[in-house]
Protein backbone atom coordinates (compact mmCIF):
# COMPACT_ATOMS: atom_id res chain seq x y z
CA UNK A 1 0.00 0.00 0.00
CA UNK A 2 2.79 2.44 0.94
CA UNK A 3 4.71 1.60 -2.24
CA UNK A 4 1.59 2.27 -4.35
CA UNK A 5 1.10 5.56 -2.52
CA UNK A 6 4.72 6.57 -3.10
CA UNK A 7 4.43 5.62 -6.76
CA UNK A 8 1.38 7.87 -7.32
CA UNK A 9 3.09 10.77 -5.52
CA UNK A 10 6.34 10.29 -7.45
CA UNK A 11 4.52 10.05 -10.79
CA UNK A 12 2.45 13.18 -10.13
CA UNK A 13 5.47 15.20 -9.00
CA UNK A 14 7.34 14.09 -12.13
CA UNK A 15 4.35 15.13 -14.25
CA UNK A 16 4.21 18.48 -12.42
CA UNK A 17 7.81 19.18 -13.47
CA UNK A 18 6.85 18.48 -17.11
CA UNK A 19 3.57 20.38 -17.10
CA UNK A 20 5.06 23.74 -18.11
CA UNK A 21 4.46 25.28 -14.68
CA UNK A 22 0.75 24.53 -14.30
CA UNK A 23 1.47 23.60 -10.67
CA UNK A 24 2.34 27.28 -10.08
CA UNK A 25 -1.04 28.61 -11.27
CA UNK A 26 -2.35 28.86 -7.72
CA UNK A 27 0.79 30.54 -6.41
CA UNK A 28 0.78 33.13 -9.21
CA UNK A 29 -2.90 33.88 -8.63
CA UNK A 30 -2.14 34.20 -4.90
CA UNK A 31 0.66 36.72 -5.48
CA UNK A 32 -1.46 38.78 -7.90
CA UNK A 33 -4.43 38.77 -5.52
CA UNK A 34 -2.28 39.99 -2.61
CA UNK A 35 -0.57 42.67 -4.74
CA UNK A 36 -3.87 44.05 -6.03
CA UNK A 37 -5.40 43.87 -2.54
CA UNK A 38 -2.46 45.91 -1.20
CA UNK A 39 -3.09 48.58 -3.84
CA UNK A 40 -6.84 48.56 -3.22
CA UNK A 41 -6.46 48.97 0.56
CA UNK A 42 -4.35 52.09 0.27
CA UNK A 43 -1.75 53.38 2.75
CA UNK A 44 -3.80 53.28 5.98
CA UNK A 45 -1.61 50.87 7.98
CA UNK A 46 -4.05 50.34 10.86
CA UNK A 47 -6.93 49.35 8.60
CA UNK A 48 -4.74 47.08 6.45
CA UNK A 49 -3.29 45.29 9.44
CA UNK A 50 -6.74 44.47 10.75
CA UNK A 51 -8.05 42.80 7.60
CA UNK A 52 -4.75 41.32 6.31
CA UNK A 53 -5.27 37.83 7.84
CA UNK A 54 -8.77 37.65 6.34
CA UNK A 55 -7.44 38.61 2.91
CA UNK A 56 -4.63 36.05 3.11
CA UNK A 57 -7.10 33.33 4.08
CA UNK A 58 -9.40 34.36 1.21
CA UNK A 59 -6.51 34.37 -1.27
CA UNK A 60 -5.30 30.93 -0.09
CA UNK A 61 -8.83 29.54 -0.39
CA UNK A 62 -9.36 30.78 -3.96
CA UNK A 63 -5.80 30.03 -5.14
CA UNK A 64 -5.94 26.45 -3.89
CA UNK A 65 -9.08 25.74 -5.96
CA UNK A 66 -7.56 26.85 -9.27
CA UNK A 67 -5.59 23.76 -10.20
CA UNK A 68 -8.09 21.22 -8.89
CA UNK A 69 -9.85 20.90 -12.27
CA UNK A 70 -7.28 18.40 -13.54
CA UNK A 71 -6.68 16.55 -10.29
CA UNK A 72 -8.56 13.41 -11.36
CA UNK A 73 -9.79 14.19 -14.88
CA UNK A 74 -6.45 13.61 -16.61
CA UNK A 75 -6.08 10.06 -15.32
CA UNK A 76 -9.73 9.39 -16.12
CA UNK A 77 -9.49 10.71 -19.67
CA UNK A 78 -6.17 9.12 -20.68
CA UNK A 79 -7.11 5.66 -19.38
CA UNK A 80 -4.55 5.53 -16.57
CA UNK A 81 -7.30 5.04 -14.01
CA UNK A 82 -8.80 2.11 -15.98
CA UNK A 83 -5.40 0.40 -16.10
CA UNK A 84 -4.86 1.04 -12.38
CA UNK A 85 -8.22 -0.51 -11.46
CA UNK A 86 -8.01 -3.51 -13.80
CA UNK A 87 -4.64 -4.36 -12.27
CA UNK A 88 -6.58 -4.71 -9.02
CA UNK A 89 -4.97 -1.68 -7.40
CA UNK A 90 -6.82 0.20 -4.68
CA UNK A 91 -8.81 3.22 -5.82
CA UNK A 92 -8.72 4.49 -2.25
CA UNK A 93 -4.90 4.44 -2.17
CA UNK A 94 -4.92 6.20 -5.54
CA UNK A 95 -7.12 9.01 -4.16
CA UNK A 96 -4.95 9.45 -1.05
CA UNK A 97 -1.81 9.57 -3.24
CA UNK A 98 -3.36 12.20 -5.52
CA UNK A 99 -4.38 14.34 -2.54
CA UNK A 100 -0.91 14.11 -1.03
CA UNK A 101 0.88 14.99 -4.27
CA UNK A 102 -1.51 17.91 -4.87
CA UNK A 103 -0.76 19.17 -1.37
CA UNK A 104 2.98 19.09 -2.04
CA UNK A 105 3.00 20.51 -5.57
CA UNK A 106 0.19 23.07 -5.36
CA UNK A 107 -0.73 23.94 -1.79
CA UNK A 108 2.69 23.94 -0.11
CA UNK A 109 4.08 26.77 -2.32
CA UNK A 110 1.04 28.92 -1.48
CA UNK A 111 1.53 28.14 2.19
CA UNK A 112 5.19 29.21 2.00
CA UNK A 113 4.21 32.51 0.37
CA UNK A 114 1.57 33.30 3.01
CA UNK A 115 3.78 34.94 5.69
CA UNK A 116 5.29 37.29 3.10
CA UNK A 117 1.80 38.10 1.84
CA UNK A 118 0.59 38.90 5.34
CA UNK A 119 3.54 41.24 5.98
CA UNK A 120 3.07 42.85 2.57
CA UNK A 121 -0.54 43.61 3.48
CA UNK A 122 0.64 45.23 6.73
CA UNK A 123 -0.30 42.50 9.20
CA UNK A 124 1.22 42.70 12.67
CA UNK A 125 4.31 40.44 12.60
CA UNK A 126 3.21 38.85 15.88
CA UNK A 127 0.09 37.51 14.13
CA UNK A 128 2.06 35.79 11.35
CA UNK A 129 2.93 32.59 13.30
CA UNK A 130 -0.70 32.07 14.32
CA UNK A 131 -1.79 32.73 10.72
CA UNK A 132 0.61 30.03 9.53
CA UNK A 133 -0.64 27.59 12.17
CA UNK A 134 -4.25 28.29 11.18
CA UNK A 135 -3.39 27.63 7.51
CA UNK A 136 -1.61 24.40 8.42
CA UNK A 137 -4.60 23.26 10.48
CA UNK A 138 -7.28 24.44 8.05
CA UNK A 139 -5.40 23.85 4.80
CA UNK A 140 -6.33 20.17 4.59
CA UNK A 141 -10.03 21.09 4.74
CA UNK A 142 -9.64 23.52 1.82
CA UNK A 143 -7.80 20.99 -0.36
CA UNK A 144 -10.00 18.04 0.60
CA UNK A 145 -13.28 19.86 -0.05
CA UNK A 146 -11.98 21.06 -3.42
CA UNK A 147 -10.73 17.56 -4.29
CA UNK A 148 -14.15 16.12 -3.55
CA UNK A 149 -15.73 18.60 -5.99
CA UNK A 150 -12.99 17.77 -8.51
CA UNK A 151 -13.76 14.04 -8.28
CA UNK A 152 -17.51 14.65 -8.68
CA UNK A 153 -16.92 16.64 -11.89
CA UNK A 154 -13.96 14.63 -13.25
CA UNK A 155 -15.83 13.44 -16.34
CA UNK A 156 -16.99 16.93 -17.36
CA UNK A 157 -15.18 19.26 -19.73
CA UNK A 158 -14.32 22.71 -18.35
CA UNK A 159 -15.48 21.84 -14.86
CA UNK A 160 -13.43 24.60 -13.19
CA UNK A 161 -16.40 26.86 -12.51
CA UNK A 162 -18.54 23.94 -11.35
CA UNK A 163 -15.84 22.94 -8.85
CA UNK A 164 -15.91 26.44 -7.36
CA UNK A 165 -19.73 26.40 -7.25
CA UNK A 166 -19.78 23.05 -5.44
CA UNK A 167 -16.91 23.72 -3.06
CA UNK A 168 -17.65 27.43 -2.49
CA UNK A 169 -20.44 27.04 0.09
CA UNK A 170 -18.53 24.27 1.88
CA UNK A 171 -15.41 26.42 2.09
CA UNK A 172 -17.23 29.08 4.10
CA UNK A 173 -16.76 27.19 7.38
CA UNK A 174 -12.95 26.78 7.25
CA UNK A 175 -12.68 30.39 6.07
CA UNK A 176 -14.76 31.73 8.97
CA UNK A 177 -12.97 29.68 11.63
CA UNK A 178 -9.56 30.25 10.03
CA UNK A 179 -9.90 34.03 10.23
CA UNK A 180 -11.46 33.67 13.68
CA UNK A 181 -8.45 31.63 14.86
CA UNK A 182 -6.04 34.36 13.74
CA UNK A 183 -8.12 37.09 15.38
CA UNK A 184 -8.27 35.09 18.62
CA UNK A 185 -4.47 35.27 18.64
CA UNK A 186 -3.90 32.08 20.66
CA UNK A 187 -3.19 28.57 19.47
CA UNK A 188 -5.82 26.82 21.58
CA UNK A 189 -8.77 29.02 20.71
CA UNK A 190 -12.21 27.53 20.03
CA UNK A 191 -11.99 28.67 16.41
CA UNK A 192 -8.69 26.80 15.94
CA UNK A 193 -10.16 23.63 17.46
CA UNK A 194 -13.22 23.84 15.22
CA UNK A 195 -10.93 24.43 12.23
CA UNK A 196 -9.04 21.26 13.11
CA UNK A 197 -12.33 19.38 13.49
CA UNK A 198 -13.43 20.47 9.99
CA UNK A 199 -10.10 19.28 8.56
CA UNK A 200 -10.43 15.90 10.29
CA UNK A 201 -14.04 15.55 9.12
CA UNK A 202 -12.97 16.38 5.54
CA UNK A 203 -10.11 13.89 5.82
CA UNK A 204 -12.61 11.13 6.54
CA UNK A 205 -15.30 12.19 4.09
CA UNK A 206 -13.41 13.47 1.04
CA UNK A 207 -11.45 10.30 0.08
CA UNK A 208 -14.57 8.15 0.48
CA UNK A 209 -16.73 10.42 -1.69
CA UNK A 210 -13.92 10.94 -4.23
CA UNK A 211 -13.41 7.18 -4.55
CA UNK A 212 -17.14 6.59 -5.05
CA UNK A 213 -17.37 9.38 -7.64
CA UNK A 214 -14.41 8.01 -9.62
CA UNK A 215 -15.85 4.50 -9.52
CA UNK A 216 -19.10 5.82 -11.00
CA UNK A 217 -17.18 7.73 -13.70
CA UNK A 218 -15.36 4.53 -14.66
CA UNK A 219 -18.64 2.70 -15.35
CA UNK B 1 -12.27 -13.13 -30.32
CA UNK B 2 -15.39 -11.01 -30.03
CA UNK B 3 -16.73 -9.69 -33.30
CA UNK B 4 -19.75 -7.69 -34.26
CA UNK B 5 -20.95 -4.55 -35.97
CA UNK B 6 -20.45 -1.10 -34.51
CA UNK B 7 -22.71 -0.64 -31.53
CA UNK B 8 -23.32 -4.36 -31.02
CA UNK B 9 -21.85 -4.19 -27.50
CA UNK B 10 -18.27 -5.46 -27.88
CA UNK B 11 -16.77 -2.74 -25.68
CA UNK B 12 -19.55 -3.07 -23.11
CA UNK B 13 -18.95 -6.82 -22.88
CA UNK B 14 -15.20 -6.38 -22.40
CA UNK B 15 -15.69 -3.70 -19.74
CA UNK B 16 -18.03 -6.02 -17.84
CA UNK B 17 -15.48 -8.85 -18.05
CA UNK B 18 -12.70 -6.54 -16.86
CA UNK B 19 -14.79 -5.52 -13.85
CA UNK B 20 -14.94 -1.89 -14.96
CA UNK B 21 -18.71 -2.02 -15.31
CA UNK B 22 -20.23 -3.66 -12.28
CA UNK B 23 -23.89 -2.81 -12.72
CA UNK B 24 -24.67 -6.20 -14.26
CA UNK B 25 -25.68 -9.32 -12.38
CA UNK B 26 -23.94 -12.62 -12.90
CA UNK B 27 -20.62 -14.19 -12.23
CA UNK B 28 -17.73 -15.15 -14.43
CA UNK B 29 -14.89 -17.31 -13.30
CA UNK B 30 -11.73 -18.42 -14.95
CA UNK B 31 -9.06 -20.47 -13.31
CA UNK B 32 -5.35 -19.78 -13.58
CA UNK B 33 -3.71 -22.10 -11.08
CA UNK B 34 -5.48 -21.39 -7.83
CA UNK B 35 -6.68 -17.92 -8.66
CA UNK B 36 -10.05 -17.02 -10.02
CA UNK B 37 -11.77 -13.78 -10.63
CA UNK B 38 -15.37 -12.63 -10.56
CA UNK B 39 -16.54 -9.67 -12.50
CA UNK B 40 -17.64 -6.76 -10.40
CA UNK B 41 -16.29 -8.38 -7.24
CA UNK B 42 -12.59 -8.95 -7.64
CA UNK B 43 -11.27 -8.73 -11.14
CA UNK B 44 -7.79 -9.99 -10.28
CA UNK B 45 -4.84 -8.75 -12.27
CA UNK B 46 -5.97 -8.15 -15.84
CA UNK B 47 -3.91 -6.79 -18.69
CA UNK B 48 -6.33 -4.17 -20.00
CA UNK B 49 -5.94 -2.38 -23.33
CA UNK B 50 -8.92 -0.16 -24.03
CA UNK B 51 -9.59 2.76 -26.35
CA UNK B 52 -7.77 4.98 -23.83
CA UNK B 53 -4.19 3.79 -23.68
CA UNK B 54 -3.14 4.77 -20.14
CA UNK B 55 -0.13 6.79 -21.30
CA UNK B 56 1.08 10.14 -19.99
CA UNK B 57 1.64 12.51 -22.90
CA UNK B 58 4.31 14.61 -21.15
CA UNK B 59 6.50 11.65 -20.23
CA UNK B 60 8.79 9.74 -22.56
CA UNK B 61 8.03 6.19 -23.69
CA UNK B 62 10.57 4.73 -21.29
CA UNK B 63 9.32 6.83 -18.35
CA UNK B 64 5.74 5.69 -18.98
CA UNK B 65 6.83 2.07 -19.00
CA UNK B 66 9.04 2.51 -15.91
CA UNK B 67 6.08 3.84 -13.93
CA UNK B 68 3.78 1.02 -15.08
CA UNK B 69 6.53 -1.51 -14.40
CA UNK B 70 6.67 -0.29 -10.80
CA UNK B 71 2.88 -0.39 -10.60
CA UNK B 72 2.71 -3.97 -11.84
CA UNK B 73 5.56 -4.99 -9.51
CA UNK B 74 6.67 -7.58 -12.05
CA UNK B 75 10.07 -5.95 -12.67
CA UNK B 76 9.83 -6.81 -16.34
CA UNK B 77 12.50 -5.86 -18.81
CA UNK B 78 11.49 -2.52 -20.32
CA UNK B 79 14.11 -2.70 -23.09
CA UNK B 80 12.85 -6.11 -24.20
CA UNK B 81 9.25 -4.88 -24.18
CA UNK B 82 10.21 -1.85 -26.30
CA UNK B 83 12.17 -4.09 -28.65
CA UNK B 84 9.22 -6.42 -29.08
CA UNK B 85 6.96 -3.56 -30.18
CA UNK B 86 9.77 -2.05 -32.29
CA UNK B 87 10.01 1.23 -30.40
CA UNK B 88 13.63 1.08 -29.19
CA UNK B 89 14.61 4.08 -31.34
CA UNK B 90 11.88 6.31 -29.95
CA UNK B 91 12.12 5.39 -26.28
CA UNK B 92 13.29 8.85 -25.13
CA UNK B 93 10.66 10.79 -27.07
CA UNK B 94 7.73 12.32 -25.18
CA UNK B 95 4.52 10.47 -25.97
CA UNK B 96 2.84 13.61 -27.35
CA UNK B 97 5.34 13.62 -30.23
CA UNK B 98 4.50 10.06 -31.26
CA UNK B 99 2.07 8.99 -33.97
CA UNK B 100 -1.19 7.25 -33.05
CA UNK B 101 0.27 3.92 -34.19
CA UNK B 102 3.39 4.36 -32.06
CA UNK B 103 1.24 5.15 -29.03
CA UNK B 104 -0.73 1.97 -29.67
CA UNK B 105 2.53 -0.01 -29.82
CA UNK B 106 3.67 1.62 -26.56
CA UNK B 107 0.40 0.56 -24.93
CA UNK B 108 1.13 -2.99 -26.12
CA UNK B 109 4.55 -2.77 -24.41
CA UNK B 110 2.75 -1.74 -21.22
CA UNK B 111 0.57 -4.83 -21.57
CA UNK B 112 3.67 -7.03 -21.94
CA UNK B 113 5.09 -5.63 -18.68
CA UNK B 114 1.86 -6.39 -16.81
CA UNK B 115 2.71 -10.10 -17.05
CA UNK B 116 -1.00 -10.86 -16.60
CA UNK B 117 -2.17 -14.17 -17.91
CA UNK B 118 -5.44 -12.69 -19.01
CA UNK B 119 -5.39 -9.89 -21.54
CA UNK B 120 -8.56 -8.02 -22.44
CA UNK B 121 -8.06 -5.92 -25.55
CA UNK B 122 -10.56 -3.59 -27.17
CA UNK B 123 -9.71 -2.99 -30.84
CA UNK B 124 -5.94 -3.45 -30.33
CA UNK B 125 -5.36 -3.00 -34.06
CA UNK B 126 -6.77 0.53 -34.06
CA UNK B 127 -4.31 2.97 -35.69
CA UNK B 128 -1.91 0.16 -36.60
CA UNK B 129 -0.73 -0.68 -40.10
CA UNK B 130 -0.56 -4.23 -41.43
CA UNK B 131 2.88 -4.72 -39.81
CA UNK B 132 1.37 -3.61 -36.50
CA UNK B 133 -1.48 -6.10 -36.83
CA UNK B 134 1.06 -8.82 -37.59
CA UNK B 135 2.95 -7.77 -34.45
CA UNK B 136 -0.20 -8.24 -32.35
CA UNK B 137 -0.69 -11.72 -33.84
CA UNK B 138 2.92 -12.60 -32.92
CA UNK B 139 2.49 -11.26 -29.36
CA UNK B 140 -0.74 -13.23 -28.98
CA UNK B 141 1.01 -16.36 -30.19
CA UNK B 142 3.80 -15.89 -27.61
CA UNK B 143 1.26 -15.11 -24.89
CA UNK B 144 -0.62 -18.30 -25.73
CA UNK B 145 2.59 -20.35 -25.64
CA UNK B 146 3.21 -19.07 -22.10
CA UNK B 147 -0.23 -20.27 -21.00
CA UNK B 148 -2.00 -16.95 -21.26
CA UNK B 149 -5.32 -16.17 -22.91
CA UNK B 150 -6.75 -13.02 -24.44
CA UNK B 151 -10.26 -11.76 -25.00
CA UNK B 152 -10.20 -9.42 -27.96
CA UNK B 153 -12.82 -7.24 -29.59
CA UNK B 154 -11.75 -6.71 -33.15
CA UNK B 155 -12.92 -6.45 -36.70
CA UNK B 156 -11.18 -8.59 -39.27
CA UNK B 157 -7.66 -7.10 -39.05
CA UNK B 158 -6.32 -9.58 -36.51
CA UNK B 159 -6.32 -13.32 -37.17
CA UNK B 160 -4.10 -14.99 -34.59
CA UNK B 161 -2.44 -18.34 -35.20
CA UNK B 162 -3.09 -19.33 -31.58
CA UNK B 163 -6.20 -21.49 -30.91
CA UNK B 164 -9.11 -19.07 -31.13
CA UNK B 165 -12.82 -19.15 -30.36
CA UNK B 166 -15.02 -16.62 -32.10
CA UNK B 167 -18.10 -14.94 -30.66
CA UNK B 168 -20.24 -12.77 -32.90
CA UNK B 169 -22.47 -10.21 -31.25
CA UNK B 170 -25.69 -9.30 -33.04
CA UNK B 171 -27.58 -6.08 -32.58
CA UNK B 172 -31.01 -6.66 -31.11
CA UNK B 173 -33.70 -4.40 -32.49
CA UNK B 174 -35.57 -2.62 -29.73
CA UNK B 175 -39.00 -1.08 -30.05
Amino acid sequence: MISQLKLIVFRDLLLATRSGGSWAQGSIFFILFIMLAAFALGPDQAERGFIAPALVWLAVTFASQLSLGQLFSEDLNDGSLECWVTDNRSLFVYVIGKLFSHWISNFAPILLLSPFAAIMLGADTSSVPILMISLLVGGPAIVLIGAMASALTANLRGAGLLIVLISGPLLASPLIFGVGAVQAGVINSVAMKLLGAISLFSLVLSPVISRLALKIHLE
Amino acid sequence: MVRGANGSGKTSLLRILAGLTSSYSGKLQHKFGDSKWNTGVSSGSIGWLGHKLGLKQDLSAIENLAIWNETYKQHGDISTALQKVELRNTQQRPVYTMSAGQKQRLALARLLLSNSQLWIMDEPGANLDSAGNKLIETLLQQHSEHGGIAIIASHDQINPDAPTSYIKLEQVATA
